[in-house]
């Protein structure tokens, strides 16, 4: 059974490659708390909204073109201001008064301290109503070509980890397939192996 | 291999060897300064005074502000007979001479006067070149500056006369020591 | 208009890709032999058969005299040296046309592989390479010839991102040479200056490149140093569209153009730490193949209306292809050059863009541009201009004439 051991050994090396590849990415920053926090429900309605993030964010210019808050309810309306203040790590968007008892999504958009624009979603609602569930806006705005979850932080996801284990595993498959064939099997001809679809459905901005 | 041969090769060159192709651009590169623009049909008249059958390519003066200079270029003979250079003269030095540059008993490169002029063979050319055969200018009036004109009168043995312009140019080389005053070059 | 040199897909696409490369390493091994064996075949093909009759790129020239200068419509070479040089006091009129001629004359021979007169190294003149070689008209050059340039050859407005450099900024005469052999470039660059030490002293240099020849299919657009396809949105050489935005037509410009040239530091060592998507972003073009985030092709058009699913745009507000996004008035012609110099202290790259732009009307083309990636341009979060100089690029001449004629006559 040397050749299966020989497989395995293969196995664990491509998968240590692989590992070591996964290892620099998101080197952004993150939110790490919020208010309203992510589906909290609130008794009566936010006069702002406060995000902390892991590093200091990048203001761009006077007018804060670099970050992004919009609150919106199920009809689209923005309940946002306009008035974002952004200090350090911390971001504070000012609301309209008189939001409503419904489902609400914060959706922001901010450029990490290292350049790197990044944005996401927080659901929450006021009093007892249902959460919006999806992200989809009404009035048609959306052409991306997935839609994004609820408490996705959307950034770079082309190398998440994840994504390059399945890569890897699907890789990994293929060179076993393959050498298998050629051990065990000894036919000549070559069998196209498909690769596994490792797609996540993850996207860059 | 006449000059125009050499030039036609130089821009038609297809690499068939390494070798041959490095031979050819050096002999392109010797004959460099003379420029391939000249068609120089040959005359076959050789009762046709040296004047109307010697022409001046690539001519330059080297700038200098008093003192001495020296004119270069590629004199071209398209005449059946060899032609002869004895004199000089140009508007910006009433003093003018014809110089070659010798190798002197202690082994040093040194120019002087040249007895019986330049000649220049039917058919072919005499490069004045910094190092060799130049025009000397020996007593400048007005500072000779890079971009001025100086005109040059050749006189031939036949009496007959050429005139050019050159244009002036800046030069480092070109300070070959004159033979008749030992330890003063030409370059100020 | 030339296709782009990679249809590299992205979204899905790319991450079949990436999943291939990473999974054939057993298919690539297979593909490696036959690539070798196949490459060895057919180089002993080559060497018998076709070498003989390839010309030898050294034997490439392009055309001195004309209705432009050339060195901006042509090709962009593999190299570049930009010399800003200073005149020395006292000269005039006169002695610029005196100057100028020299030049000229220096030039026409250098382009066309002959040697400049009183050429020290002549052998390096005999391969031009596509050298050329384009003057620029500093507003010091065209005060001493008595005359007057257009209002906006002046040195540009300041930019709140400026860090400018003294020794890399202004200048009274230009001096761009061009090749795709870079030992005739500096023999070009020295002959000419040598002609020009009379006049006129070194104020700054700068030393670029692109790729070398035959690296890539010609008029496939440049990549600068932070990897980016830079130069997509270049009117095309050769087209009407191109006359507009470059050629100038009035006054002695006429057949000019105007030209900026910014040396544009670029902090590699902070941008290694932005990932692929952040560098995309920054832009608003895929890296990979320059296709903007709404695209799939270097030359699509952008949507800047695009929005994602949550509402934000595709193109980010801050991306540097939106803000330089003028209306059609507002375009120039790009012709840069990297730079890669000696790293000072701890970092490991001094690096840049020689970033070089030709306009008819600076003022009304370039600036407007500017003043908007001053404003907001994430890209500036990794670029720093430590360099700036504005030319006049007089028309090119006739053969009994010299370049700046007609200024100086």
């Amino acid at each position: 059974m040397s050749a299966l051991r020989r497989i395995g050994a293969g196995l664990a090396l491509a998968l240590i490659a692989v590992l070591a590849t996964a290892a620099p990415a998101s080197a952004h920053d993150q939110l790490t708390s919020s208010t309203p926090a992510e589906d909290e429900v609130l008794a009566a309605a936010p006069a702002e909204v406060v995000m902390t993030f892991s590093g200091d964010l990048i203001v761009l210019d006077a007018s804060m073109t670099g970050a992004v808050v919009m609150v919106v309810d199920a009809s689209g309306h923005d309940w946002a201001s306009g008035e974002i203040d952004v200090q350090g790590n911390r971001m504070t968007a000012q609301l309209e008064p008189g939001m409503p008892v419904a489902g609400y999504q914060v959706r922001w958009q901010v450029v990490s301290e290292d350049g790197h624009p990044i944005s996401g979603v927080i659901p929450f609602t006021i009093g007892d109503a249902a959460p919006m569930v999806t992200a989809g806006n009404s009035d048609g705005a959306a052409d991306s070509d997935e839609v994004t979850t609820a408490g996705d932080q959307i950034a770079d996801d082309s190398s998440s980890p994840v994504r390059v284990l399945l890569i890897g595993a699907g890789g990994a498959a293929i060179a076993a397939a393959g050498f298998a064939l050629y051990r065990f099997l000894r036919r000549p001809k070559a069998t196209a192996v498909p690769p596994e679809s490792g797609d996540d459905a993850a996207e860059t901005l | 291999m006449t000059r125009q041969k050499l030039c036609e090769r130089h821009y038609t060159m297809n690499t068939s060897k390494t070798l041959p192709r490095a031979a050819a651009l050096l002999a392109v590169s010797l004959l460099a300064l003379t420029g391939c623009a000249s068609t120089a049909a040959p005359a076959s008249d050789d009762s046709k005074p040296a004047g109307d059958v010697v022409t001046i390519e690539d001519a330059w003066v080297k700038s200098a502000p008093d003192g001495m200079s020296a004119a270069f270029g590629m004199l071209e003979n398209t005449g059946d007979a060899d032609v002869t250079v004895v004199s000089v003269e140009s508007n910006v030095s009433p003093m003018m001479e014809l110089h070659e540059t010798v190798e002197n008993e202690a082994g040093e490169m040194v120019m002087r006067e040249i007895e019986g002029g330049f000649v220049i063979p039917a058919g072919g050319e005499l490069a004045l070149e910094p190092g060799a055969n130049h025009i000397m200018l020996m007593g400048l009036e007005n500072p000779l500056v890079a971009g001025d004109e100086a005109t040059f009168t050749l006189t031939f043995s036949d009496d007959s006369t050429y005139e050019f312009t050159a244009p002036v140019k800046d030069y480092s080389g070109a300070n070959e020591n004159y033979e008749e005053s030992d330890d003063e070059g030409m370059d100020h | 208009m030339p296709a782009p040199a990679e249809g590299a897909p992205t979204g899905p696409g790319r991450s079949t890709r990436r999943q291939l490369l990473l999974g054939g390493a057993v298919a690539g091994i297979g593909a490696a032999a036959a690539i070798g064996a196949d490459y060895a075949l057919n180089r002993s093909n080559t060497e018998e058969n076709t070498a003989p009759s390839t010309p030898m790129n050294g034997d490439e020239k392009v055309p001195f005299f004309g209705a432009h200068q050339a060195g901006i419509d042509t090709a962009a070479q593999a190299h570049g040296v930009f010399v800003g040089l200073d005149l020395n006091d006292g000269v005039d009129a006169s002695a610029l046309v005196r100057l100028m001629r020299i030049l000229t004359d220096d030039a026409a021979r250098l382009t066309q592989g002959t040697p400049a007169l009183a050429d020290s190294e002549p052998e390096l003149a005999l391969s031009p390479a596509r050298l050329t070689v384009t003057f620029g008209f500093g507003p010091g050059l065209v005060a001493r010839a008595d005359s007057a340039g257009p209002g906006w050859l002046a040195p540009l407005p300041a930019f709140g991102i400026d860090r400018l450099q003294p020794e890399f900024s202004d200048g009274d005469l230009l001096l761009q040479v061009n090749g795709d052999d870079p030992l005739t470039v500096a023999h070009a660059a020295r002959m000419l200056l040598k002609d020009a030490r009379g006049f006129a002293t070194i104020r700054w240099t700068q030393q670029g490149f692109r790729r070398a020849y035959g690296t890539e299919r010609p008029g496939t657009t440049m990549r600068n140093l932070f990897g980016q396809v830079d130069g997509t949105t270049n009117p095309e050489p050769g087209t009407k569209d191109f006359d507009q935005v470059v050629w100038a037509e009035d006054g002695w410009l006429a057949g000019g153009t105007g030209a900026v040239i910014r040396r544009i530091r670029m902090d590699l060592d902070k941008w290694d730490r932005l990932d692929r998507s952040g560098r995309d972003a920054s832009v608003g073009r895929s890296i990979a193949n320059g296709a903007p985030l709404t695209g799939t092709k270097e030359f699509d058009e952008p949507d800047l209306e695009a929005k994602t699913a949550i509402g934000f745009p595709v193109i980010p507000q801050f991306a540097h292809i939106r803000r330089a996004r003028g209306d059609d008035s507002e375009r120039i012609f790009r012709r840069a050059y990297n730079y890669d110099e000696r790293p000072l202290g701890a970092e490991v790259s001094e690096s840049g863009l020689i970033f070089v732009s030709y306009q008819a009307d600076i003022e009304r083309q370039f600036i407007p541009m500017q003043r908007r990636l001053d404003e907001l341009d994430l890209l500036n979060e990794w670029t720093v201009p430590i360099g700036s100089a504005v030319f006049a690029i007089p028309p090119g001449c006739a053969e009994d004439g010299f370049i700046g004629d007609s200024l100086l006559s």
